[in-house]
């Protein structure tokens, strides 16, 4: 068991929900999560080095929603990691074993849809998956069935955004090879024979988070600026505002060299807007 | 290519949705309800949607026809667009439709035939007046014409309103719908263009501006009115060589007769619109200019688009005659 600050300052990239142990051991034992210590219900694990965070949620939307909620809070999870609900859902054919991605769940019981993640359709199938309060026994419908991922798609896109939030499942029950049969250890061995794949899957989402982190990235040397002067909340806007122009017109300056000057929130916020406006003059597009 | 269709429920075994699901057989097909619970959907992120976009096929209920804003247009009494798809396949930096949807998916209405009913009733109420409607406010009206078959509908449709103008506007090479048929002296194939080193920065995904001019020339000699629309126009430090060049490239070799129509638009967007843009793009160079925000509009400034369409009015009139020159002020 590992103890981490209150705010952790490790780089989290993605977040796993995940509704049992069995499903989880082969994500916990893959990336090498070690037991966050928490006073919260959920077992949660990181790996501070890899990014990786995963909360063992129990069976049920609303336990999935709550273990994401407590995942986002306990961590301070930024906004631009990216959420996974990977799990074993039941299917109307064969074959057992095989992954898919959700890419439209539908509650049910709150007849609601969600149409979570980018769609990652050159790695593996898309499917319907329809949230159950119930395990499924007559598979009538041609989709996948399961019983927590509504509740996540509803929180985990608060947190991030929709095209970060990821619905995995591994067919785990047919009508010829019901429910009852699934032991704990084949849960266990349906998610680890699909290691590589998820592996895969794993480089995709960890390049968009790197995307969106670098989208919503604000440099150190901002928060100096915000920690040295007095700001105002508007103005706190204002100079971030204009502190990514001038960033992105002048990539190798430092904002010391152009405000060097300044001695107020306003004077600082007008040197940038000076030099980009000198700037434009002679403005180029690349 | 797109590699799921999300089919309202109500439309499924319209011929339309049949003809695209069949066009793009690789597509896995999901049934939805009605389009906007996927695509006004809070929380989506734009930038990482058009990565992978997918097709709604819709039904439109109302509104087909809308009068176009004021200061669009070119020459007629009543401007009127219609919308028969949000979003394009091509991902031009400056493109209002990154702020204007939450999504980046292509919403595709299907039910052609109450466009051209609505349309129909337009012209009927408007027998006194010079009509234009423009196709390709929300989307490029040739860009998915493989799959959808609409202009192909739409040319055939307007061909019976001699006195109305239809305007396609588009950034497509796709151009056989048009070419295989007899050109129909109402309608108009109007291109976007850019100076090519703009494109090639700004123009994700379209074609070269070369094969733009390439394909309105091929339209042109086959009969068909061609506009050409210069709007946005993009500020830089050369941009009067860039765009004087640009015009002598598309005039040379060009009957000027085929020229339908030239217009010219500043870059504006409104304020909350340039917010959500440029937050998308911060590292892009178009969106960190200092730009001008006066009553809500973002802009270069009046002196910028001053200078710049004076410029163009001058340099235009060098190759086609004034009446045929507009600025459009949206």
């Amino acid at each position: 068991m590992i103890e981490l600050p209150t705010r952790p300052s490790f780089d989290l990239k993605v977040c796993w929900v995940i509704a049992l142990e069995p499903e989880a051991r082969p994500i916990i034992d893959e990336l090498d999560l070690r037991r966050y210590a928490n006073k919260l219900n959920f077992p949660v694990y990181c790996n501070p080095e890899n990014g990786h965070a995963l909360v063992i949620s129990g069976i049920g939307p609303a336990k999935a929603a709550a273990a994401a909620t407590c995942l986002k809070m306990l961590l301070n999870v930024e906004s631009y990691v990216g959420w996974i609900n990977l799990g074993i859902a039941g299917f109307y054919s064969q074959p057992i074993g095989k992954l898919y991605q959700a890419i439209k769940v539908y509650d049910t019981a709150e007849k609601k849809s969600y149409f979570p993640g980018v769609r990652l359709s050159k790695i593996l199938k898309c499917q319907t998956l329809h949230t159950v309060s119930q395990p499924e026994m007559a598979y009538l419908e041609t989709v996948l069935f399961d019983m927590e991922a509504s509740g996540f798609c509803e929180m985990a896109p608060t947190f991030s955004c929709n095209e970060l939030v990821f619905v995995l499942k591994i067919v785990s029950d047919t009508p010829d090879h019901p429910v009852r049969l699934v032991s704990k250890e084949t849960i266990s061995q349906l998610i680890y024979q699909n290691m590589e794949k998820l592996k895969e899957i794993i480089l995709v989402i960890e390049k968009l988070v790197k995307e969106e982190k670098k989208r919503l990235f604000i440099s150190e040397e901002v928060f100096w600026y915000f920690d040295t002067f007095h700001f105002t909340q508007s103005n706190r806007h204002r100079f971030l505002q204009a502190y990514r122009k001038w960033k992105s017109a002048f990539p190798s300056r430092k904002l010391t060299s152009t405000l060097a000057g300044g001695n107020s929130a306003s004077e600082l916020i007008s040197s940038l807007e000076n030099e980009l406006l000198i700037a434009s003059k002679n403005w180029k597009l690349s | 290519m797109i590699d799921s269709i999300f089919v309202e429920r109500d439309v499924l075994d319209h011929p339309v949705s049949q003809k695209v699901i069949n066009r793009l057989k690789n597509a896995d097909v999901f049934e939805i309800e009605r389009y906007q619970e996927m695509f006004n959907r809070r929380q989506q992120n734009f930038r990482i949607q058009k990565q992978n976009p997918a097709l709604i096929l819709a039904k439109k209920y109302d509104n087909f026809v809308l009068p176009a804003p004021s200061g669009f247009g070119i020459d007629a009494q009543k401007n009127y667009y219609f919308s028969h798809m949000y979003n394009c396949i091509y991902d031009c930096r400056y493109c209002f439709l990154q702020g204007m949807y939450s999504s980046a998916n292509y919403v595709l209405f299907v039910n052609y035939e109450d466009f051209f009913k609505e349309i129909t009733d337009v012209i009927a109420e408007n027998t006194n007046d010079s009509i234009t409607f423009f196709s390709g406010y929300d989307c490029d009206s040739l860009a998915f014409e493989k799959i959808t078959g609409f202009a192909e509908q739409a040319v055939e449709f307007f061909s019976n309103f001699n006195s109305v103008e239809l305007e396609l506007r588009t950034k497509s090479i796709v151009s056989d719908t048009l070419l295989k048929r007899s050109p129909i002296s109402n309608c108009i194939v109007a291109y976007s263009l850019s100076p090519s080193n703009v494109a090639s920065i700004l123009d994700h995904k379209a074609p070269s501006v070369e094969r733009r001019i390439n394909a309105l020339k091929l339209l042109a000699k086959n009969g068909w009115p061609v506009g050409l629309r210069f709007d946005p126009l993009i500020y830089c430090s050369d941009w009067k060589k860039i765009y004087s060049e640009l015009f002598c490239q598309i005039f040379s070799d060009i009957n000027v007769a085929r020229v339908h129509s030239v217009s010219h638009g500043p870059l504006r967007y409104p304020k909350d619109m340039y917010k959500k843009i440029s937050s998308l793009y911060p590292d892009d160079k178009l969106f960190s200019f200092p730009m001008e925000a006066k009553d809500g509009i973002v802009s270069y400034g009046k002196e910028i688009e001053e200078e710049m369409s004076l410029f163009l009015q001058s340099e235009l009139e060098k190759y086609t005659t004034k009446n045929k020159i507009f600025r459009c002020l949206v």
